[in-house]
């Protein structure tokens, strides 16, 4: 159980190996072992949530660590020795990102059943995907996290670009160009973080006692944290260092106005490849905010609390705005999933315990509904062959199964109850109310925005008369039962028992919190 | 007894699991039977319930936790108060009733089950709202209320105006619902806690209660108001009473379909009728004025609220009553009829008439339920809606004419039947206490009332039947509902009378709430007549001289005018908000395209064929593996100089 990180990364790289001695004509071997390569992780990490000790002394501990030293660098910064390492571990805001990206993808490598291109490649680098995915979000090391955030740019480059739609090198590169950059960014932030750290550690280290005092520089997370909570790294330097890692996430989470390219990837994406990107990809860029942001530089997130809420809001509007006026499900998605996440910026500017609880649910919410809303928007568009709005209509009529599960994703994604939307946006507009009433108020709008355009977008695509070219479609098959029913579930689980989320979040916000005075 | 009350709530959501399992592979029959047997045991629960507390007073709230959230825990449970027992009993009843008269007339609809399906859902969400004990969970029962109403008024989703009236009517209450929940979030922040007891008076207060408990609420939000800034600083304790007190209300004005948020009901008449019955008259739209009771304190330390709601009742009644009078379509008429009737008990609850209000919930969750049905019945055997292509149906249809008349003559206020009394206590609430003017409009409203009600009568039932089918009567399970509403609706003001105001004590066994209007036999006798002279109208312009409805018509002119609009409150939202999101939304997708992601491609452009000389589509795919090499490298050499104090 203690190495169940370790396994979760390593397996999917395994698997893609083994794809790789495979013949490129054993399609039904490569599928086989891909979903494999993917599953068998998903439930060591379930396992490892359910197992997850949600008690007081959870709360803050890291769980499930696994490091190992890679290299040594003698006298970094002028300093002491640096020791690099694998180091991975969860805490309460990490494990359900963990179980969101098992479930993701496992989903994503069964609808991927339906590539016919160059499958053994397609594997591979889906597996990698999911590997970068699972170190990122439980790597405990700020070079672990990084060398795994790089990995997920290369295999979603990949995977955009050889398997996506019409414009999909166009897309690719401009994904490519954006996440880099916001990789290069993060970067410069990362360094300027450990270097901050390590000269306010080596200053104080005279006078106050820091825990498991190292005789070695480390950049390990949950050191790093530690020492936040008894060594003062000037409030300049914090908040240069804050807005340093504000852009790279507002680039990395596409927020308006460095948004323009997340749209042109999901439109440009095959089905599976969207589900990924949408359902846990674009949950990193918040994650980075959650914990280096509010976790390591509490006092610049508490000088640019009003910045975050601001962008925020902008985001909620816009991309709700935006979404009305988009002809193409994909883009609407595309939208309405930056429109979402400007909640959660907002929510973490609040600096409120039950805004950053909302926020965490949001992130997993959201990414169930979004790989469900693109597992079933892809799943018409593969017997209509069309992703376009006004070319659809009344399927109801032809696809009742599909069209009730996309009803449920786009209800879901307005925040109805009994659905995890509701109970996470709930929670971090009590966050947000608290700290900035007006702004929230502001903010609420996009909950009436979010209704009209996905049911507007609904009574174009399932009610009213038929109107598509294709009039006599099968209904989903067994295969595609097994994605919807796993992410329905799911999500009417978190909406009517959400202390099964609520458990293993609430003792991690409550310290975030306390850390950044909320 | 108390113990079971969940039993009530339950039983439709284990009918709605049972036929979701069994799909398309049960019988019409079972699919009824069971959802009516489910219903109707609830209902018979109901009755146990609402004995026991009758006999023993309110139970203290079953909770069980739901959530960690900030520093407390979120509970979910039930709670049985007078009040709740009171919509139990209505909701139950009404709903079995309805559930027993779609089986005939759904019958052969392709999607019967599914149609049996949501019915269920929807009961199971409105039972769920009554015994809430917290202001969460009645608010997560409220919006699924609301889901199901859009999933039932967009049954037959192939129309399109099914389509668009489905929509309308989830935004537009949407936006009602946004208020509350904001209501909701300050409540909580001012007090730390959801439930209703607690919100009030404190953890102390027995369940039930509804004093003066709302000073530790002004006290928090006051407290609450000097940590904010502008625009608050400087607010007095009432102004965050007042406020939380309004945003309920906005909540309470969208799905009750109050002014002005009440265009999406008479939409809503796309759906099927008994929807229309069940949904859009008798339970989920009576939940707005439920929700006003089930906060009466919170209204009753404000009298800017109450004023407000007041206000908003009075005139949404007397501005859906004159719509009513013109319309053609039989169930618009009776849509209107509601959002009209509804303003009347909005109009209690804001003079402080407690009683009279829930008074008339009750009735009119009767009659007004008959009426729909009658009218579904009627729809049933002529398939239109259309008023001029009836008439004469009192020889074809029976039992349908003797139910629909009990009916109008309770909507019109004619003694004994149930509205008299319930509409009678509103009125003279509203002038005991003062309130003139609203009373006016409450007294014109009800001239109104009668006279499109009996309107719809006389262009129904009497004359000649002028299409060519041959109508006749749905069969038991269609009548037998009728008839029991029919004997609901003439009867049931009885519960209430100033003889003997059974109901007043049931609801105020804890100490009296609101204001109990003394009975005024002035009053009766006018507002009696009032609904006569109604009747009387109706009378005379269709039933007298062929032609003259149409000439007094052309006489009133543009009132007329106004009136067939519907006062052009549709169009003008279309003016003033619709058109100009969809603006704001087109801009927004071109200052996206062109402009923002123009700089960005321009950028890039200007990067490829000044920096690179070729473009990256000429040279296929070297090119970007190269850029991702260039990165990794880039990343590489960065982490290196780092570590290694170079920098």
């Amino acid at each position: 159980m203690a190495d169940v990180l370790l396994l979760a990364i390593l397996i999917p790289v395994l698997a893609a190996l083994l794809i790789m001695t495979l013949s490129a004509k054993a399609t039904d071997m490569i599928r086989a072992v891909g979903l494999l390569g993917a599953l068998i992780p998903t439930a060591f990490v379930i396992a490892a949530y359910v197992a997850f000790n949600h008690g007081p002394a959870g709360a803050t501990a890291l769980q499930y660590p696994f490091s190992v030293r890679w290299l040594s660098v003698a006298n970094a910064f002028n300093m002491l020795t640096l020791h690099i390492q694998f180091a991975f571990g969860v805490d309460g805001v990490s494990m359900p990102l963990v179980v969101l990206v098992g479930i993701v993808s496992t989903l994503s490598c069964l609808r991927s059943f339906r590539v016919v291109e160059r499958v053994k490649s397609h594997y591979v680098w889906m597996l990698f995907l999911t590997m970068g995915l699972y170190g990122v979000f439980a790597a405990s090391d700020l070079f672990t996290f990084f060398f795994f955030l790089e990995s997920t740019l290369v295999s979603s480059y990949f995977l955009i670009s050889i398997w996506g739609g019409e414009r999909r090198h166009f897309a690719a590169v401009k994904f490519l160009i954006y996440r880099g950059f916001a990789s290069v960014v993060l970067l410069a932030g990362l360094v300027g973080l450990a270097y901050a750290f390590a000269v306010q550690a080596q200053a104080a280290s005279a006078t106050v006692v820091l825990p498991n005092a190292p005789n070695f520089l480390s950049l390990s997370i949950p050191q790093l944290i530690a020492e936040a909570k008894l060594i003062q790294v000037p409030a300049a330097t914090q908040n240069v260092l804050f807005l340093v890692f504000l852009l790279a996430v507002l680039i990395e989470e596409a927020f308006v106005p460095f948004h323009t390219w997340l749209p042109d990837a999901h439109e440009n994406s095959d089905t599976g490849t969207n589900m990924m990107i949408g359902g846990a990809l674009m949950k990193i860029g918040l994650y980075v905010l959650l914990r280096f942001g509010a976790e390591l530089l509490p006092q610049g997130l508490q000088h640019y609390a009003t910045l975050l809420a601001v962008l925020g809001v902008i985001s909620i509007l816009y991309g709700a705005f935006v979404a009305i006026a988009s002809r193409d499900w994909r883009r609407l998605i595309a939208f309405s999933s930056i429109s979402h996440m400007g909640l959660v910026l907002l929510a973490i500017g609040s600096m409120q315990a039950i805004g950053i609880q909302g926020a965490v649910f949001m992130l997993v919410s959201s990414g169930l509904l979004t790989a469900l809303l693109f597992f079933t928007v892809g799943a018409q568009a593969d017997r209509t062959r069309t992703f376009a709005i006004g070319d659809l209509g009344g399927l109801s009529k032809s696809l009742p199964v599909i069209s009730g599960v996309m009803l449920v994703a786009a209800l879901g994604s307005v925040g109805l109850p009994g659905m995890s939307g509701f109970i996470s946006e709930f929670s971090l507009f009590v966050g947000s109310f608290t700290t900035f009433p007006a702004l929230s108020a502001i903010g609420t709008l996009g909950m009436i925005l979010a209704a009209l355009y996905l049911l507007y977008a609904m009574q174009r695509s399932t009610f009213g008369p038929v109107q598509t070219l294709v009039t006599e479609m099968p209904d989903a098959t067994a295969l595609e039962y097994v994605p919807m029913v796993v992410l329905v579930a799911l999500v009417v689980l978190i909406g009517v028992y959400p202390d099964v989320l609520g458990n293993v979040v609430h003792g991690t916000a409550q310290a975030i919190a306390a850390g950044i005075g909320g | 007894m108390i113990g079971m009350t969940w039993l009530v709530p339950v039983l439709p959501l284990a009918a709605y699991i049972i036929l979701l399992a069994s799909g398309r592979r049960m019988s019409e029959a079972a699919v009824a039977g069971i959802s009516v047997a489910a219903v109707f045991v609830s209902f018979l629960l109901s009755i146990g319930v609402a004995a026991n507390v009758a006999a023993h007073g309110p139970a203290a709230p079953t909770v069980y936790p739901w959530l960690q959230f900030g520093s407390g825990t979120v509970t979910v449970g039930y709670q049985v108060t007078s009040l709740n027992a009171l919509m139990l009993l209505v909701v139950s009843l009404v709903s079995a009733l309805v559930l027993l008269f779609s089986r005939s007339y759904m019958r052969g609809d392709d999607r019967f089950s599914r149609f049996y399906q949501y019915l269920n859902l929807f009961v199971f969400s409105m039972l769920g709202l009554v015994v809430s004990p917290n202001l969460l969970q009645f608010y997560i029962f409220w919006e699924l209320v609301g889901v199901c109403s859009y999933l039932l008024v967009g049954f037959w989703y192939f129309k399109p105006e099914a389509a668009a009236a489905a929509k309308k009517a989830f935004i537009v209450t949407r936006i009602g619902d946004v208020g509350l929940f904001i209501g909701i979030i300050l409540l909580y922040l001012a007090r730390g806690t959801f439930d209703f007891t607690a919100l009030f008076g404190g953890a102390s207060a027995p369940a039930g209660v509804m004093a003066h408990a709302t000073a530790p609420l002004a006290y928090a939000g006051a407290k609450f108001f000097s940590l904010w800034y502008i625009p608050f600083a400087g607010w007095h304790a009432g102004a965050f009473v007042t406020l939380v007190a309004l945003l309920v209300f906005v909540g309470a004005v969208g799905k009750s379909a109050q002014f002005p948020l009440h265009v999406w009901l008479p939409d809503a008449m796309e759906g099927p009728t008994p929807v229309s019955a069940l949904i859009h008259a008798a339970t989920m739209v009576a939940a707005g004025v439920y929700l006003v009771a089930r906060m009466f304190p919170l209204f009753e330390a404000s009298a800017t609220a109450s004023q407000t709601v007041a206000v908003i009742g009075g005139f949404t009644a007397i501005l859906a009553a004159s719509i009513g009078l013109t319309q053609r379509d039989i169930k618009r008429v009776i849509a209107y009829s509601t959002v009209s009737q509804l303003g009347y008990m909005m109009l209690a609850m804001g003079v402080g008439a407690y009683v009279s209000g829930m008074f008339h919930l009750v009735t009119h969750a009767f009659f007004k339920a008959l009426l729909f049905l009658a009218a579904g019945s009627v729809i049933h055997a002529l398939d239109t809606q259309d008023l001029f292509e009836m008439g004469g149906l009192r020889k074809y249809l029976p039992i349908t004419h003797a139910t629909f008349l009990a009916g109008a003559l309770a909507l019109s206020g004619i003694p004994p039947f149930a509205g008299f009394w319930s509409k009678d206590d509103i009125l003279t609430a509203a002038f005991t206490s003062g309130h003139y003017v609203l009373y006016a409009m409450g007294l014109i409203a009800a001239f109104f009332t009668a006279a499109y009600i009996f309107r719809v009568y006389f262009l129904t039932f009497s004359g000649a039947y002028k299409g060519d089918r041959h109508p006749h009567e749905g069969g038991p399970a269609m009548t037998v509902p009728l008839i029991v509403l029919g004997v609901l609706a003439t009867v049931g003001g009885f519960i209430n009378t100033p003889f003997d105001p059974m109901l007043a004590s049931f609801l105020q066994d804890q100490g009296p709430i609101g204001y109990n209007p003394p009975a005024n036999w002035t009053l009766m006798a006018v507002s009696a007549l009032v609904g006569l002279c109604g009747i009387w109208l109706a009378y005379t312009l269709y039933r007298t001289e062929e032609g003259r409805a149409e000439r007094f018509a052309q006489r009133t002119g543009v009132l007329y005018t106004l009136s067939f609009n519907k006062f052009y409150v549709d169009e003008l939202y279309g003016l003033i908000i619709v058109a100009p999101v969809r603006k704001i939304a087109e801009v927004l997708q071109f200052v996206d395209r062109w402009i923002i992601d123009g700089l960005v491609r321009l950028a890039g452009e200007i990067g490829y064929t000044g920096g690179v000389g070729v473009k990256y589509s000429s040279t296929g795919q070297v090119q970007t593996y190269g850029l991702v090499t260039v990165f990794g490298l880039a990343v590489m050499v960065l982490v290196v100089i780092g570590i290694g104090g170079v920098i």
